[in-house]
């Protein structure tokens, strides 16, 4: 290191900033800001994350109120009793009784059981006309009715399931054009 | 390194740019402060250091003061009579021969000879080419010597105060 060199390292090491302007700087420094950009992204996040919360929960409240009231319907129908309007040897001869319906009445794929078929009426589900059909389970001699309408975006959000409600057990399930509800007398001690 | 200690490196840096005390106790605080508000706290000296250069350029471009000398006697000789002033001159005698340097002259010689950098380095710090950091060490060290050795002061030049 030349004497010049040691000159400017000893001139700038001497050169000090005061204690106390270090200690003013040091305590007047300021905290960190987040800028007003990221709080409005951090405001937009939170505003779509409550929306699809929101929307999220009136699907499921609206979907959940839905099946009730289709539960109910079916129950409160199928505990009705009410004779068949139109008696039919098969389906074929049901649907063309019943020719008022938006759907075509035919055994639905999912419905394995072998059932004797007596007859059917009309009737509605959430406003719909439907078609409620009586079948006889050879094996007990129950007769179970079975539902059947147009399917709609509403219905469409119902899950395929069984229940039991006010004493009926029930199965929904849905093709992709209609709606089926079974419906039979639930078997002493099940519950809703 | 602590708060206090970056504080001081800071502000020698800041003297460097400037060659006036307080000028470069501006820039430090300023520049702290900037960095605090981005980072939380100021984390390490070479981002104290990026951030007084762009703070001092903004300022100078903002009054104009930058001047721009040519580096053409940059291979001039060395002056041999250098050491004849050894341990007879204190290091308080710079102030005013470094003021009448150039502030990038200022700012290479601290960085080479206080903060220990490779001309490569500065290079890469202050955006200029190797060969043009040492011509600007060069250029101090032999206006310095003529300063000191009794050639008088180097002329005022640039934005040195």
């Amino acid at each position: 290191m030349t004497e010049i060199d040691r000159l400017v390292r000893d001139y700038y090491r001497e050169a000090k900033l005061p204690a106390a302007r270090v200690d003013a700087i040091l305590a007047a420094a300021p905290r960190r800001s987040v800028p007003a950009r990221v709080w409005y992204v951090r405001i937009a996040a939170l505003a779509a994350a409550l929306v699809v919360a929101f929307a999220s929960l009136h699907l499921y409240l609206v979907g959940r109120d839905t099946e009730a009231r289709v539960l109910a319907e079916i129950a409160m129908n199928h505990k009705e009793r009410l004779e068949v309007e139109v008696t039919a040897a098969d389906f074929p001869g049901l649907d063309a009784a019943l020719d008022r319906l938006a759907i075509r009445i035919r055994p639905p794929a999912s419905l394995t059981a072998g059932y004797d078929l007596i007859g059917g009426r009309y009737c509605s589900i959430q406003g719909s006309l439907a078609a409620q059909i009586k079948l006889r389970d050879p094996a007990s001699a129950a007769v179970h009715t079975l539902y059947a309408t147009a399917l709609t975006p509403q219905l469409a959000q119902l899950s395929n399931h069984t229940t039991v409600h006010d004493g009926v057990r029930i199965t929904l399930w849905h093709d992709s054009e209609v709606f089926y509800g079974l419906a039979a007398d639930a078997l002493p001690g099940a519950v809703d | 390194m602590d708060e206090k200690h970056l504080l001081q490196a800071g502000f020698c840096y800041g003297l460097a740019l400037t060659a006036s005390r307080p000028d470069a106790e501006d820039l430090v605080q300023e520049a702290w402060y900037r960095l605090c508000r981005r980072h939380g706290r100021v984390k390490n000296r070479s981002l104290l250091f990026v951030a007084i250069r762009n703070l001092y350029i903004d300022r100078m471009r903002r009054h104009a003061l930058v001047v721009f000398e040519s580096l053409d006697v940059a291979n001039e000789a060395a002056d041999d009579r250098l050491d004849v002033f050894a341990g007879v001159i204190a290091a308080r005698d710079l102030e005013v021969p470094l003021a009448a340097l150039r502030s990038e002259e200022r700012e290479a010689l601290f960085l080479a000879v206080v903060e220990g950098h490779t001309a490569a380095e500065i290079a890469a710090l202050t955006g200029r080419s190797r060969g043009t950091v040492l011509s600007l060490i060069y250029r101090a060290r032999a206006k310095l010597r003529r300063a000191l050795a009794g050639d008088g002061a180097p002329r005022q030049e640039g934005v040195g105060r």
